[in-house]
């Protein structure tokens, strides 16, 4: 008993850990070259190169979490997820965000343009638009 | 747990990892292209039966039969009750039904009222891939054929001979009447790009068009511009009309769907949009994307068609896309009335006594080109939506002409 419980705990510590790497930039888990990887990010990620962003964040800055925890979490997930949709072949013929996806992308845009934004503060607030609703094509096209 | 237990556990865990790990890159890789249908194999050089295609193009052939549940073909004036009126001694007054599906096309040509089959071998001439074989084996004779003469030779609705050269599948035009229209504007035919070539195939049939007096050719009028003020300038140039119109007396000239014309210089247009764009978008089959070979409405898969580049959700582009429908179906049937309107003053002006001929002649002149610019959009598919602004100018002009030939007619018979 005492054993299986140690195992499960070195499993868990193990996967947390694994979950974890995936913030680890030398992996480049983040970067427009892996993500591109599945064609469906073709439009995407050409658009991408395409623009002043290309310099200053990769598809992660923008498309997850900063923190690391919540970050990894949300990576791993959303990677599976993109990735069983290719493997099933189940992926929809139009791809949107979804709102928890809304979310982390207008916090990325205020975490680097925060400053910018000081005297008008999150335009996001009580309803309001998000930053991408006007500026929709500015990192990358659909 | 004993060391020979977590050796059985170690070894199950691991072999269904690595199959799970091995079936997972077998299906990415596999589901994770873009594979384009290509050719399996050779299909004869003037295959004019699409069946015969089908084998080596199985998820085109596929789409392609999805046409078959496009059954309906109401007619035109259950909706614009004044066609009946405006068409009086033309076919066109007998019937005039929407079209179904591509796939139809020989059903329903063999079905029309004896009225509209005048023009005879050349009412087949968007119907069938047989016809160009039959204007080789034909010649210019072809034109002059009857109905009833050559409709037996027909048995192959539209298909992928119209439009693909079955070697290579490439687009190509196969009706002369588009390709001496585009040599006469100075075009190479053989140098036209993919893009335009995803538009010209659909302008071999879904343009205006005339029969030549005497060869009966088919032609089409575009040599001062493909616009309805153009193409109007250059049959008044010719002195043309098809028939006299029995109550006004006037001249007239019938243009024929013209969603080509009509599209170009529209704001999609100009962007660079092709038909095939917004009517035969991507769509994923399996592992294979293929163009939509349904030809139908946008609004019938907007995830595929309009979205791909707009952004907004489809109801919202649904609502955009009825507005300006009902918008231009509203102006279409207020240019109606006047077009009647000036057709029953012409009616009693013609038999009045005392009547000033040349004030007469210019009313009918007037209800003829009123009549042109309203035909020019109710003939078109789409109500307007090809090129929005462009159809309410020409309805609004259609309006002013017919309210000025209303107004001369009564002033021929002396009214004010």
């Amino acid at each position: 008993m005492k054993k299986t419980l140690m195992w499960l705990a070195i499993l868990a510590i193990l996967g947390f850990s694994m979950m974890l790497t995936v913030k680890i930039p030398a992996l480049g888990l983040a970067e427009a070259d892996f993500c591109g990887s599945c064609h469906l990010m073709d439009e995407q990620v050409s658009s991408y190169l395409h623009s002043p962003h290309r310099n200053v964040a990769n598809c992660g800055d923008c498309h997850d979490p900063h923190a690391l925890v919540t970050g990894s979490a949300y990576a791993a997930y959303s990677g599976a997820r993109d990735v069983y949709r290719v493997v099933t072949n189940s992926a929809p013929l139009e791809i949107r965000t979804t709102n928890l996806s809304k979310k982390i992308l207008q916090e990325n845009c205020m975490r680097c343009h925060g400053d910018l934004m000081g005297d008008i503060a999150d335009t996001s607030h009580n309803g309001g638009d998000y930053c991408f609703h006007c500026h929709q094509e500015i990192v990358h096209e659909r | 747990m004993k060391p020979d237990q977590v050796k059985k556990l170690l070894m199950i865990s691991v072999s269904v990892l690595l199959i799970v790990l091995v079936a997972g890159i077998f299906f990415f890789n596999r589901n994770n292209k873009v594979v384009l249908e290509g050719p399996q194999g050779e299909i004869a050089a003037n295959e004019t039966s699409s069946q015969a295609w089908a084998k080596f193009y199985p998820a085109h052939w596929d789409s392609y039969q999805a046409n078959y549940a496009n059954t309906e073909k109401p007619s035109h004036f259950a909706a614009k009750p004044y066609l009946t009126a405006i068409y009086a001694g033309f076919g066109f007054a007998k019937e005039y039904n929407e079209p179904r599906a591509h796939v139809y096309t020989i059903e329903d040509i063999l079905a029309i009222d004896p009225a509209r089959k005048k023009a005879g071998a050349s009412c087949f001439t968007c119907k069938s891939t047989q016809v160009p074989e039959m204007m080789q084996k034909y010649g210019e004779q072809y034109y002059l054929m009857s109905f009833d003469e050559i409709k037996e030779e027909f048995s192959e609705a539209i298909g992928c001979l119209d439009c693909h050269d079955p070697k290579t599948m490439e687009l190509r035009l196969s009706r002369p009447a588009l390709i001496e229209a585009l040599q006469r504007q100075g075009r190479d035919v053989d140098k036209i790009s993919q893009q335009e070539m995803r538009s010209l195939v659909c302008a071999q049939c879904h343009v205006t068009y005339y029969f030549q007096p005497g060869s009966k050719k088919i032609t089409f009028p575009w040599d001062k511009g493909v616009k309805a003020e153009q193409i109007l300038a250059y049959y008044d140039e010719m002195k043309f009309s098809e028939w006299t119109h029995p109550d006004a007396g006037s001249g007239m000239v019938k243009p024929r769907h013209a969603e080509y014309e009509t599209f170009q210089d529209s704001t999609h247009e100009s962007a660079g949009l092709s038909c095939a764009d917004c009517h035969m978008p991507y769509t994923k089959v399996g592992s294979k994307k293929i163009s939509s070979h349904v030809w139908q409405s946008p609004l019938n898969n907007i995830e595929q068609s309009c979205t791909t580049c707009h952004r907004n959700g489809s109801d919202w582009l649904t609502r955009r896309v009825e507005t300006i429908q009902n918008q231009v179906k509203q102006t279409q049937d207020l240019a109606g009335e006047a077009v009647v309107e000036a057709i029953n003053e012409l009616k009693i002006s013609q038999v009045a006594a005392n009547v000033d001929q040349a004030k007469l002649k210019e009313a009918q002149e007037l209800h003829r080109q009123a009549q042109w610019y309203l035909d020019f959009v109710v003939v078109t598919n789409g109500y307007g939506f090809h090129n929005p602004t462009e159809t309410l100018n020409n309805l609004g002009i259609a309006i002013d002409l017919a309210h000025k030939s209303a107004q001369k007619a009564r002033e021929a018979r002396g009214l004010k």
